[in-house]
């Protein structure tokens, strides 16, 4: 073999080496971050896992308490109420007994009344037995009963059911948001729209407020301990949805909840 | 191989390296300092292969002119390594090596291989520091930490097209020059064809359109990158 064909040969072989390096170069550095992108989705998986069984830990504890506040509390309150009514005809009469009693069972009736809220709160049953809709307007109507804000409930949706999990965590959110505008936003009324199309679920809650949310919520998305608003972004990431707020006209603020695909698997396909 | 294809591959090396460096001439202002120094390493191709063309026609032997060439190209390309690699032991390699390359230059200049042949020992050991140069460019890259983490890909970067461009044509480069000489010596003995020699040099020629095209691809990721507010 000549020197010349030697050259040749050893420059194209240079050459292909040359493009071998670069190309193996591009390759490893794309798997290296691939692989690091891959734990990256791995551990964010893992967190998601754990964010949803300790949302779900906390529901059946919240659960648990509202079932024996409503089951065993309530239960009993309702017997002194029976005792209370039954003491009336053995009161004598002349020093006041009759007011005291009926002051007390008017009292007993107000811790009724509590307790009812607190465990609707705790746990909605509506939810579970009648939907996301009617357990909505009953939050409502039960805000309604103990709070000074007008809440007012809307719904143009065609009927169809939510799935359980959605449902549960879009409940949290509006129950969220109420009690954030009852903190901050000065409002007097507030207006929950519900609407669904086969593909979007859409609750949007309206306030008449300052529009103090607004600037409350960019301060708490700076902050790192800032829970409330936590809450609803972790729980609209669990079921895949997502929420937009936007200054009312003339005032206050609009939350707007979308999730989508909201309906169960079956009810999907 | 016909010396009309042969010039025509030269002149089309020359039109791509005077094509690429009208980008990067108009937007010279806003280059960073490792793009400047490729724009001026595209400069000193053009200046010294229509120089050599003109050495030639109007002195005669250029061989002087491809030495005050490899060594001007090996400045302008510590430029950029200096710059460009973060290692501060080889960075201070980087910083004094022009000054060994220069009195290697001007030995086998002078001393050597002489002026009037093509300077083998010098060019060669300049194609090979800019290989390992390139290669360790490549590995400082590939072994970089915040690219990872940041999830950057290489080949984003301007800095990677550049190197590759360098690279490839280095590549391409070290068994020439190493060569060259001894081919000169065998031709004038009448040993070799001039077909060869002159397929030789096409190849490089095609393999610098290539490394010029690869030095484009890096000046529009700069464009990229500034696009994305980087």
């Amino acid at each position: 073999m000549r020197i010349i064909d030697v050259i040749v040969i050893g420059t194209t072989v240079m050459l292909m080496l040359g493009v071998i390096v670069i190309l193996l170069v591009m390759l490893q550095q794309k798997m290296v971050i691939q692989h690091k992108l891959d734990i990256r989705d791995k551990d964010l998986q893992l967190q998601r896992e754990r964010l949803i069984a300790v949302l779900q830990g906390q529901e059946q504890e919240r659960k648990r308490i509202a079932e024996d506040l409503h089951d065993e509390v309530g239960a009993q309150l309702s017997v002194l109420k029976l005792n209370l009514g039954g003491l009336q005809p053995l009161l004598k009469t002349g020093n006041g007994e009759t007011e005291r009693l009926k002051e007390t069972k008017d009292f007993t009736d107000t811790i009724i009344q509590q307790l009812r809220f607190i465990s609707q709160s705790l746990h909605p049953q509506a939810l579970e037995n009648l939907g996301l809709a009617h357990a909505l307007d009953s939050f409502c109507n039960l805000m309604n009963k103990n709070k000074q804000v007008k809440i007012a409930f809307k719904t143009a949706g065609n009927g169809q059911t939510v799935d359980r999990e959605k449902a549960l965590n879009v409940y949290r959110v509006v129950q969220e948001l109420i009690n954030n505008i009852l903190k901050h936003a000065q409002a007097t009324d507030v207006l929950i729209t519900y609407q669904t199309t086969p593909s979007l679920l859409t609750v949007t809650v309206e306030d008449n407020g300052n529009g103090a949310l607004l600037t409350s919520l960019s301060a708490s998305r700076a902050k790192t301990g800032s829970l409330g608003l936590k809450n609803i972004e972790s729980r609209l990431n669990i079921i895949g949805g997502n929420i937009n707020f936007t200054p009312g006209t003339p005032q206050g603020t609009i939350a707007t909840i979308s999730v989508e695909n909201y309906q169960t698997p079956a009810q999907n396909s | 191989m016909n010396v009309t294809l042969f010039f025509t591959i030269f002149y089309s090396m020359v039109g791509i390296e005077a094509l690429v460096l009208i980008p990067f001439l108009l937007n010279y202002k806003s280059l960073d300092f490792s793009s400047r120094c490729i724009f001026f390493y595209i400069l000193s191709c053009i200046f010294f292969a229509g120089g050599s063309v003109l050495v030639e026609r109007y002195i005669g032997n250029n061989m002087w002119f491809f030495s005050l060439m490899h060594f001007i190209q090996f400045v302008i390309l510590s430029v950029f390594f200096y710059r460009s690699i973060p290692n501060p032991t080889m960075k201070n390699i980087v910083k004094y090596m022009p000054f060994l390359l220069l009195a290697i230059f001007i030995f086998d200049l002078f001393f050597i291989e002489g002026v009037r042949a093509f300077n083998s020992i010098s060019s060669g050991v300049k194609q090979l520091v800019v290989l390992t140069y390139g290669l360790y460019l490549f590995l400082q890259l590939l072994r970089d930490r915040n690219l990872i983490e940041k999830s950057i890909y290489i080949d984003s970067l301007p800095i990677f097209w550049y190197n590759s461009g360098i690279f490839i044509f280095a590549c391409t480069e070290f068994l020439f020059c190493i060569s060259y000489n001894h081919l000169q010596a065998l031709f004038t003995t009448g040993v070799a064809r001039m077909g060869m020699t002159i397929a030789i040099l096409s190849i490089n020629y095609i393999v610098g359109m290539i490394s010029m095209i690869l030095l484009y691809i890096g000046f529009s990721k700069i464009k990229k990158l500034r696009h994305a507010n980087y």
